[in-house]
């Protein structure tokens, strides 16, 4: 094992854990010692009192501007935490991370996966929404769009896997002839879109939709919260042991509180939040400042959403992240129609408390 | 490459001759490249000059994601090739373990990504993951490489050794390993594109920098050229790598002689055997037992061993329970929830009809492009730059295109299989065709033979063996491709429906797929073990 191996993120501590492992590792036999090793995992691991682990779903871009600045700006340290930010990918397990204690804080995309795991036993809760409102849109062509659910039968719509079956539901709720429409897996590419390969892609008003503009290509938005398909998105969440345990529970309190400190002032101010990006992650993956300004931007209106224009106008217990009645009960709907089973005890604000 | 097999012995100008075809291959390939840029697809394909200077100008950010790439590959090229080299060293006294081992390995390669993901996600940080799918990635073929290269020594050697008072120890360093090199740098060299795939693949699971994330930012962005600038800088590195390799072996052990070797050939028999109908069906029987026994025992000490891997992994036991007993919550094809076992079959039975089709087309390709180029060695020279490039583009970049050009059913399906196989039956059939005696050749000639029959005649039967070692390797590797594009490009077979059962936590789902396309991987291979038996057989 060699130096360059090593994250710049990684500690001494942790790059010994990996170094041990690989020397395990040549004893291929005598696999059990190494792999018990390393679950203690850092999760617990970094003991001196205040650090903890985010796992999010995406690779580091504006949809977790917040964090960032959070991070950047030192909201968490003023809190006394530490905290570290592992990101994620198309093949990216974010719900076992949390199930296993490997980190303490979990960002799912859509909060399907993490329903669907607690319905099948996991101990988990929802402890804020990232998004307030869903910015999940069918993105269409301008020249041809789609401008209505119905208007999908007999096209082609690109989708990713994991929302193959919500896209079924919806379409059936809307009244589409399901066997009219050719799903196909695009994932999270744009491209296929573009080519006019597929008529419309599922993906986020915030996303998609930018960068295919930033290269002349004109979309169509239309937004499913606008057919009776709204829920929360981007949503924290917690293992119920994080939320029992006092001293975890104060972790992930100040987390979540730094974490809306830190969306609070990209909101504020987004050109800090874009260099913020730009200088943790930019040069490595060749994010560009332009693209990242406006992906902010355009996330900006469904961070800030309320349930209802009441949360914004009263900051404090109900500020960012904080789930309304309202948003509880739209999000309950739409799951529920997807054939998920859950109820009002998914969701808590009490990390969120003032 | 027999004619390059000492490219320093020969004349300059030879060399720069040699030279010739593959730049001539570059510079149509290019021409190509700017007519499909300005055609029909142009929106997906870039122009190649807004490539270059998209790299040019991505230069600074090529390094840094490079160097975490190849250190996670390389790593695990050493971890992979270290463990099935010891492997096949450590059963050298015991030929039937060895011959499990190896079967075993078989589920190494088949083990669908989709599974493994969150099993490595949850036990290890950092660039651990592409660590451990790059050795995944390679440990396969070079244990075949390695036990081929180790058993296929001349016998006479190793009795002139033990006689003189040498003890196994000695065989080994004396004889087995020195004859052993040449076919475990032909093994070594196949993995090392593998290698980097793998790394790449991991780097999917999460990561802040890495080809992977960096390919996985330019496609999200919708930056074509930028994502072509990347496919372009790791099908060079996968080159770079494939072709360094023997170099770095002549000048390490500069008494190697020939590399050519045909990768997954059996070695000489173990012994007489009894050839009786039961004694075969009872050998068989044995041999299936122990396999099935092997694979069940690795699973469930995989998931006994990975902390907290009961979370994401699910047991051979608990996944015979939810076969007998249990339901899924995917929305199937037709809409309603059904029973996972049929459901489940009508996937795999989906998935074994487009790795066969797309098998079949590989093969076929394979055998007659290799037949041509061995006919025209221009013609190989032309071929190899491509068949190279198209083993080392990640597929996950390269899919969106191929879906625009052939669809999204079958006919993209068949291409992605058969660009995974063509590369190693290629090049393991033209090897074999090299080997060719000349005297068998001569005399063809002095009967008046037509080109055809030494094809028919000679060519053919002569390199049967190594067509079928291929399709050993082959078949697991289409299954595997199979799984990849209906993720990625049809949505339906079992690589579509595990991964929408891994987005719902339906573990058992998921690992239910992974018995059965362990199983129906296993039996491919065994099925090309005993095509390879017979003919054998025959022409002994």
């Amino acid at each position: 094992m060699t130096h360059i191996n090593t994250p710049p993120r990684m500690g001494r501590r942790s790059f010994l854990r990996m170094t041990g492992q690989g020397a395990a590792l040549l004893t291929a036999g005598s696999a059990v010692p190494w792999l018990s090793g390393c679950g203690t995992g850092s999760a617990d691991g970094g003991s001196g009192g205040g650090r903890l682990t985010v796992k999010l779903a995406w690779i580091p871009n504006a949809e977790y501007a917040g964090i960032f600045v959070g991070a950047q700006d030192g909201l968490y340290g003023k809190q006394g935490l530490n905290v570290d930010i592992l990101p994620g990918g198309p093949n990216s397990a974010v719900v076992p991370m949390v199930t296993t204690n490997r980190v303490n804080i979990g960002v799912e995309a859509i909060p399907e996966n993490v329903a669907t795991a607690v319905a099948r036993g996991a101990k988990l809760k929802i402890v804020g929404a990232g998004l307030r409102k869903s910015p999940e849109s069918w993105i269409s062509l301008a020249d041809r769009p789609v401008k209505h659910p119905k208007d999908i039968e007999g096209k082609k719509l690109g989708i990713t896997l994991a929302g193959k079956n919500t896209a079924l539901v919806f379409m059936k709720r809307n009244g589409v002839d399901v066997g009219k429409v050719k799903l196909v897996p695009i994932q999270f590419d744009p491209a296929p879109l573009a080519a006019r390969e597929v008529d419309a892609i599922w993906g986020f008003a915030s996303n998609q939709p930018v960068s295919l503009e930033l290269r002349g290509i004109k979309t169509y938005v239309m937004p499913l919260a606008d057919f009776g398909f709204n829920r929360m998105q981007s949503v924290f969440f917690v293992s119920e042991k994080t939320l029992s345990d006092r001293a975890a529970r104060e972790r992930a309190r100040k987390f979540m509180a730094g974490s809306r400190q830190g969306w609070e002032a990209a909101l504020r101010d987004q050109r800090h939040a874009t260099d913020v990006i730009m200088e943790k992650y930019g040069a490595k993956l060749g994010l560009k400042p332009n693209e990242q300004a406006k992906s902010l931007a355009a996330i900006a209106p469904y961070v800030g959403a309320g349930g209802g224009s009441k949360a914004s106008a009263a900051p404090g217990s109900e500020g960012l992240f904080w789930m309304s009645d309202a948003l509880i009960e739209e999000t309950i709907t739409s799951l529920t129609s997807i054939g998920i089973k859950l109820d009002r005890s998914l969701f808590t604000n009490e990390l969120l408390g003032g | 490459m027999t004619a390059t097999a000492r490219p320093f012995a020969r004349p300059l100008a030879a060399r720069l001759r040699d030279l010739v075809p593959p730049l001539l291959t570059v510079l149509v390939l290019a021409v190509a490249w700017q007519v499909m840029a300005t055609g029909a697809f142009g929106s997906l394909v870039p122009k190649p000059a807004e490539v270059l200077g998209q790299m040019r100008d991505d230069a600074d950010y090529y390094g840094p994601n490079v160097s975490v790439t190849m250190a996670s590959a390389l790593q695990g090229y050493l971890w992979g090739n270290g463990i099935a080299i010891a492997l096949a060293l450590c059963t050298l006294p015991f030929p039937r373990v060895q011959a499990l081992f190896e079967r075993v390995a078989v589920g190494a390669i088949a083990l669908p990504l989709i599974a493994v993901a969150p099993l490595l996600a949850i036990a290890f940080r950092g660039s651990m993951p592409s660590v451990i799918l790059a050795a995944q990635a390679v440990v396969f073929t070079t244990l075949v490489a390695a036990i081929l290269g180790l058993t296929g020594v001349d016998r006479t050697s190793v009795d002139v050794v033990r006689a003189s008072g040498g003890s196994e120890w000695t065989v080994i360093r004396r004889v087995r390993l020195p004859a052993a090199i040449p076919s475990l740098v032909a093994g070594l060299q196949v993995a090392a594109p593998g290698a980097i795939l793998g790394a790449i693949i991991g780097e999917y699971m999460g990561g802040s920098e890495g080809l992977g994330v960096a390919m996985v930012q330019a496609q999200g962005a919708f930056d074509i050229p930028r994502a072509w600038g990347l496919a372009i800088v790791t099908s060079l590195l996968a080159a770079a790598a494939f072709l360094a390799l023997p170099l770095v072996v002549r000048t390490a052990l500069p008494w190697t002689r020939s590399m050519d070797t045909v990768l997954g050939a059996r070695a000489a028999r173990l012994g007489r055997r009894d050839t009786r109908p039961l004694a075969r069906v009872r050998r068989a029987v044995l041999s299936v037992a122990a396999t099935v026994g092997g694979v069940v025992l690795g699973w469930w000490l995989l998931v006994l061993v990975v902390p907290g891997g009961s979370a994401v992994a699910r047991g051979p036991w608990e996944v015979g329970r939810y076969f007998l007993n249990g339901d899924t919550q995917l929305v199937t094809a037709s809409g309603e929830a059904e029973d996972p076992l049929p459901y489940m079959l009508s996937s795999l039975l989906r998935t074994i009809g487009d790795a066969g089709v797309g098998f079949l087309v590989g093969l076929v390709l394979a055998v007659a492009m290799a037949v041509v180029a061995h006919e025209f060695p221009v013609i190989e020279r032309v071929l190899m730059p491509i068949s190279i490039a198209l083993r080392s583009i990640p597929i996950v970049a390269a899919m969106p295109l191929l879906a625009l050009m052939f669809g999204r059913g079958i006919a993209a399906v068949t291409v992605l299989i058969a660009v995974m196989t063509f590369f190693p039956i290629l090049v393991n059939v033209l090897l074999a065709m090299r080997a060719v005696p000349r005297s068998a050749g001569d005399l063809l000639n002095a009967v008046g033979a037509k080109r055809r029959h030494h094809i028919t005649k000679l060519l053919i039967p002569y390199a049967l063996p190594a067509l079928l070692a291929s399709v050993k390797i082959a078949l697991p590797l289409s299954i595997g491709a199979a799984m990849v594009a209906e993720w990625l490009a049809t949505g339906y077979g079992l690589g579509a429906s595990m991964t929408v059962a891994a987005t719902l936590s339906d573990y058992d789902f998921v690992w239910g797929g992974v018995a059965i396309v362990l199983l129906a991987s296993l039996m491919a291979y065994r099925l090309a073990g005993a095509l390879e038996d017979a003919a054998i057989g025959r022409l002994e």
